[in-house]
């Protein structure tokens, strides 16, 4: 059995990576972290003209018809590079209309989702309440209600950006009172957004393990590389371990979505919970490894620890989604989606 | 018009080179890509398709490698190609670069092109010039390190890179060309570009279906011969000078230079 990639898949992500480094190299990213307009149009147009918008949208709504695997495979090259873009957000809408959106709904909104030109924003829930992707812009905002969500356009809404410390994309507070609310069950979507959250989390851990790794090499104390000395090999090794695992879990999660929906749950809680605590463990331990250079603001790990931190606590911190975990391995009563 | 696009199956960018010792030859292991300079004769065939200058009918992507070089024949294709010729068999295995040219041509032979386009250079072989030994034997003009292609009455110009700077070359068609990277900037295939590729045509070809000679192709065939790989010599231990008071540090630097006449 073969577990790897097919041929489509690892073309994907190879063009996937190569757009990407290309299009969001770290001068850009930066200067997009530092503007007051954090996504380049032109790039999300062409990202739209690649596809990407509607990767997992059916083809009866104007996406690609791929799945969850693809929409991962994208999703954790914009990862590595720290990529201001509104992806994750469109593709959480898209996925949360499809799934529970009416006939109508689907047929008003999704095409617009999966082309780029119209495009959807999601609420992102954390701790201290729901904040959403990239909403400025949007055309369509999916706010959740109850159990459940509920479709706002933007005319309807107060929308407030909100200044957290991953400035590498921009959030909002939306308040709407109405809304055209979502009939139908809207769990399925929400493991979705968890598992494709969780790849850009792996993303962001791998390259915050490549920058360790490299340093880690060329610098040099006493004579001899710092990844010649345990102190450093071990972190590094540790790092790779975090990585490798979340990403297995994640891949392993993103293949239940489109082959083996009933072990969803399950596995998108798995895979989100060990991809927070993975980044956020990565992206520290990178920091420590290049030492005093890691702490300052010329070097750009530290837009990969803030994108982590925040990642990991939308749509379910770690705990939550280990409680989760081990409500449906019925060591307790089921847990609520943590969305 | 119709176009080939010859492309070559190389070892990804990130991969580390290394010569095998006991073939002497490069060991292309590992992870595979379309070599990225094939890229820029795709797009270039692509640009004179959109273009209003004359109407391409066929762009076709033609290899010559193991099995495994059916994948950058399917990018080729993602990128823009109608459809692919893969030639390989085992009797190709150890082609030197005018073993590879003449297998090359006579896999181009029976499409009859108008125009050959191809990267500057593979970066794995890094020869430069399979394009020239392509069109000496299919008895076309060849220019190399095209950097603009325009198509009128029939003819390319064509401006090349040079040691002094460019040139512009009118060439009769049909025409081999290699084309520098500096040509333009290659599309990414879209998803559904990437999706249908395994669906458009691809013609597999033996050396026998072509018409080659098993005594002009793969080691034996090869004119070049391997004798021995050395690491290119060390550089001597460059001199130092330490910088304790800058104005007295400029002075040496340039008494240095002087005294070695580089001034």
């Amino acid at each position: 059995m073969d577990f790897g990639f097919n041929d489509e898949q690892h073309e994907i992500k190879s063009t996937a990576r190569e757009f990407v480094a290309d299009r969001f190299k770290p001068e850009k990213v930066r200067e997009l972290a530092e503007s007051e307009t954090p996504y380049d149009e032109g790039t999300w147009q062409e990202m739209s003209e690649l596809g990407w918008p509607g990767i997992a949208i059916s083809e009866e709504y104007g996406g690609q018809g791929l799945g969850v695997v693809e929409l991962v495979i994208v999703q954790e090259e914009l990862g590595y590079a720290c990529a201001p873009s509104p992806m994750i957000s469109n593709a959480y809408a898209g996925a949360v209309i499809e799934v529970a959106g009416s006939d109508e709904q689907r047929r008003r909104w999704l095409p617009g989702i999966a082309s780029g030109e119209g495009r959807g924003a999601a609420e992102l829930t954390d701790d201290d309440g729901a904040i959403v992707g990239a909403a400025e812009g949007a055309s369509i905002l999916v706010l959740a209600e109850g159990e459940g969500a509920r479709l706002v356009e933007p005319g309807a809404a107060e929308i407030e950006r909100v200044g957290l410390i991953d400035t590498t994309r921009a959030y909002f507070r939306v308040s709407a009172d109405d809304g055209d609310s979502l009939p139908g069950d809207v769990s399925a979507a929400v493991d979705t957004g968890m598992v494709a959250l969780a790849a850009e989390l792996v993303g962001v851990g791998q390259r915050a393990l490549d920058i360790g790794v490299e340093y880690a090499k060329e610098r040099e104390q006493f004579g001899r590389p710092i990844g010649s000395y345990q102190a450093v090999s071990h972190r590094l090794a540790d790092m790779l371990w975090d990585v490798e695992e979340a990403r297995s879990l994640t891949y392993y999660a993103a293949w239940c979505a489109d082959a083996k929906p009933e072990s969803l749950p399950l596995a998108a809680s798995m895979a989100k919970a060990r991809a927070s605590d993975a980044a956020g463990s990565v992206t520290h331990n990178a920091i420590q490894t290049l030492g005093g250079i890691g702490f300052t603001w010329e070097h750009d790990v530290h837009f990969l620890l803030k994108r982590a931190r925040v990642g990991a606590r939308m749509l379910g911190s770690a705990r939550q989604h280990r409680e989760r975990v081990a409500d449906l391995a019925g060591l307790g009563e089921p847990a609520a989606t943590p969305a | 018009m119709k176009i080939c696009c010859l492309v070559k199956e190389v070892p990804d960018a990130a991969v580390q080179k290394r010569i095998d010792p006991a073939t002497k030859r490069l060991d292309r292991s590992g992870e595979k890509n379309l070599n990225p300079f094939d890229t820029h004769g795709i797009e270039a065939a692509m640009q004179i398709r959109e273009g209003d200058a004359v109407q391409v009918d066929e762009i076709i992507a033609v290899t010559m490698g193991p099995e495994s070089a059916v994948r950058a024949l399917h990018k080729a294709v993602a990128l823009g190609a109608d459809r692919s010729v893969h030639l390989t068999d085992a009797a190709l295995e150890g082609c030197d670069v005018c073993a590879t040219g003449y297998a090359l041509a006579k896999v181009l032979e029976p499409e009859q092109p108008d125009l050959v386009l191809l990267g500057q250079q593979s970066d794995d072989g890094e020869c430069y010039t399979i394009g020239a030994v392509v069109a000496d034997h299919l008895k076309m003009p060849s220019l190399t390190q095209v950097i603009k292609i325009e198509v009128e009455d029939g003819k390319l110009v064509c401006e090349r890179q040079a040691e002094y700077g460019y040139d512009t070359v009118e060439v009769d068609l049909p025409a081999v060309i290699s084309v520098g990277d500096a040509i333009n900037e290659p599309r990414y295939p879209s998803l559904k570009a990437i999706m249908g590729a395994k669906k458009k045509p691809l013609d597999t070809k033996a050396t026998g279906e072509v018409g080659i000679e098993a005594d002009q192709v793969g080691e034996s065939g090869s004119k070049t011969q391997v004798l021995e790989i050395n690491p290119p010599p060390t550089k001597e231990a460059g001199e130092v000078f330490e910088d304790e008071d800058t104005n007295e540090t400029v002075s040496r630097i340039v008494a240095w230079m002087d005294e070695r006449k580089l001034l």
